[in-house]
């Protein structure tokens, strides 16, 4: 007898209403095979479509009662049998037209009776061994792939890990607690999967929308603690200097040849660039006006604002919570888009959940 | 005179087969004895030529035919396959003429195999 392959697939279904044709196929395969039979076209459907049954290879007759060996092919096209047992027509009536069909329905080969045994013998045993090979492999590359997969996810969340870590490091250099930019990049997956501003994009690249605004203020780092962390107002130039962590954000971004190549990159660029630019065009560094600012950048840019009002930092007390909608929605902090706000007010008491539980949020 | 010789006399190709069923002698003539139940269970009398639906008649044909091909009857077979395409194709006359032909040789091998099989 045969090793059974993974699936455990050793019996060949013989479907012959001609008992002698069953005896003598029977015999062929009997020695390296288990056989099944069925006497008609619909008994060897149901034993097909029984998940019990597990077939290497079918034999099939075609001219049956009840229902004829075409009729049996179509049906187990239709439920995509066809790609997983080679089916044999073993007939002595079939013509052109119905060869034909039967090819183009995908079975595996047309044997005319009567036959030489060693010949159907060995046309059976190659796809059979087919077959397998081709089952083996398919096992071997999902198994692969399923290595793969996890060997990705543990790197992107590697990737997520380390870039989240830089972050934080940034921010308590601020003196602030590193929930920051964690917010900032709720806030922004929030406003994209909630509102009218996400509408059209890709859960993909929302998720890489939302991780690249971690990055917003990657290029604080470069900014003096002096002025950094300087517990009052900045003067012209100390506010000048201050200014520049958003070309000196981009600026260490493109010097990581790694995050190059990674889908990311271009969203963390833009936002790091323009998430202090403004609606009417009186942000910097570049000061884009309206539409020519990417909606992600304006996203990040608001989330910045409303997290920055609600929290305590070292140059200021956190506000209310009606104080930070009415300067928002004033025009305190910037201008924003119309439209960006109307989708941050509708989904506002959703975001303010998060400073309920959080100290430096002490007046929300 | 032996069993399958007889056969051998009558035209049947005993040595095809016999290799069909893989060299295994026993089991083909067991499958002789299986031809006579199929013979038996698929009569043709001289009037089924007669009416004018001929789909029945060569479906029994046909299973004939299959039949003895299998077992390397050739001298039926040949004589099947004939009456076969003369049926399908309308031919009933024809047909008829054919199978007057082959009842005899039949008959003759089918008493052959009975009379083994009884002895």
């Amino acid at each position: 007898m045969k090793q059974y392959d993974e699936s455990g697939r050793n019996t060949i279904l013989i479907v012959d209403d001609d008992a002698i044709n069953r005896a003598i196929l029977r015999k062929i395969f009997s020695g390296s095979y288990s056989v099944a039979e069925a006497v008609n076209g619909r008994q060897g459907l149901e034993k097909l479509l029984n998940p019990k049954n597990h077939y290497c290879a079918v034999l099939l007759d075609v001219m049956m009662p009840e229902m004829n060996g075409i009729e049996v092919v179509r049906k187990m096209e239709k439920e995509g049998l066809l790609k997983q047992i080679p089916v044999f027509l073993i007939t002595a009536e079939a013509n052109d037209k119905v060869i034909k069909e039967a090819y183009q329905l995908g079975v595996m080969d047309v044997i005319k009776k009567p036959y030489v045994s060693f010949v159907v013998m060995r046309r059976v045993e190659s796809v059979i061994e087919l077959f397998e090979t081709r089952r083996h492999l398919n096992f071997v590359v999902e198994k692969q792939q399923v290595k793969l997969l996890e060997q990705a996810k543990q790197i992107i969340e590697l990737n997520q890990g380390m870039i989240e870590a830089l972050a934080t490091a940034i921010e308590f250099r601020n003196e602030e607690s590193g929930g920051h930019v964690q917010r900032i990049s709720e806030i922004t997956r929030m406003m994209l999967e909630n509102t009218s501003i996400g509408r059209g994009m890709a859960q993909e690249e929302i998720d890489d929308i939302a991780l690249a605004s971690i990055m917003h203020d990657v290029g604080k780092i470069t900014i003096p603690d002096s002025i950094l962390t300087k517990p009052g107002r900045l003067t012209p130039d100390e506010y000048e200097v201050m200014k520049t962590h958003t070309t000196k954000g981009v600026a260490i971004l493109e010097s990581i040849p790694q995050l190059h190549d990674s889908r990311i990159f271009d969203y963390a660029c833009d936002i790091a660039l323009h998430h202090h630019e403004r609606w009417d065009g009186k942000g910097y560094p570049e000061g884009l006006e309206g539409s020519s600012i990417s909606p992600w950048a304006q996203v990040v840019s608001l989330a910045d604002v409303y997290d920055a009002l609600s929290c305590k930092r070292v140059y200021k007390a956190s506000y209310s919570r009606d104080m930070v909608i009415e300067m928002i929605g004033t025009g305190q902090c910037g201008s924003f888009n119309p439209r960006l706000l109307d989708s941050f007010f509708s989904i506002e008491d959703q975001l303010s959940q998060m400073y309920h539980s959080i100290p430096e949020a002490q007046n929300f | 005179m032996e069993f399958l010789e007889e056969l051998k006399q009558l035209g049947v190709d005993v040595k095809e087969g016999v290799d069909r069923v893989v060299g295994d002698v026993s089991l083909y003539q067991m499958m002789l004895g299986m031809f006579v139940d199929v013979v038996n269970s698929n009569p043709i009398q001289i009037e089924d030529f007669e009416g004018e639906v001929l789909e029945e008649l060569a479906g029994r044909v046909h299973t004939l035919k299959g039949a003895a091909g299998n077992l390397s009857i050739l001298p039926l077979f040949t004589r099947y396959t004939e009456i076969l395409g003369l049926l399908r194709e309308g031919r009933g006359t024809e047909a008829k003429a054919a199978f007057l032909e082959a009842e005899p040789i039949q008959r003759d091998i089918v008493d052959c195999i009975r009379q083994y099989q009884n002895a």
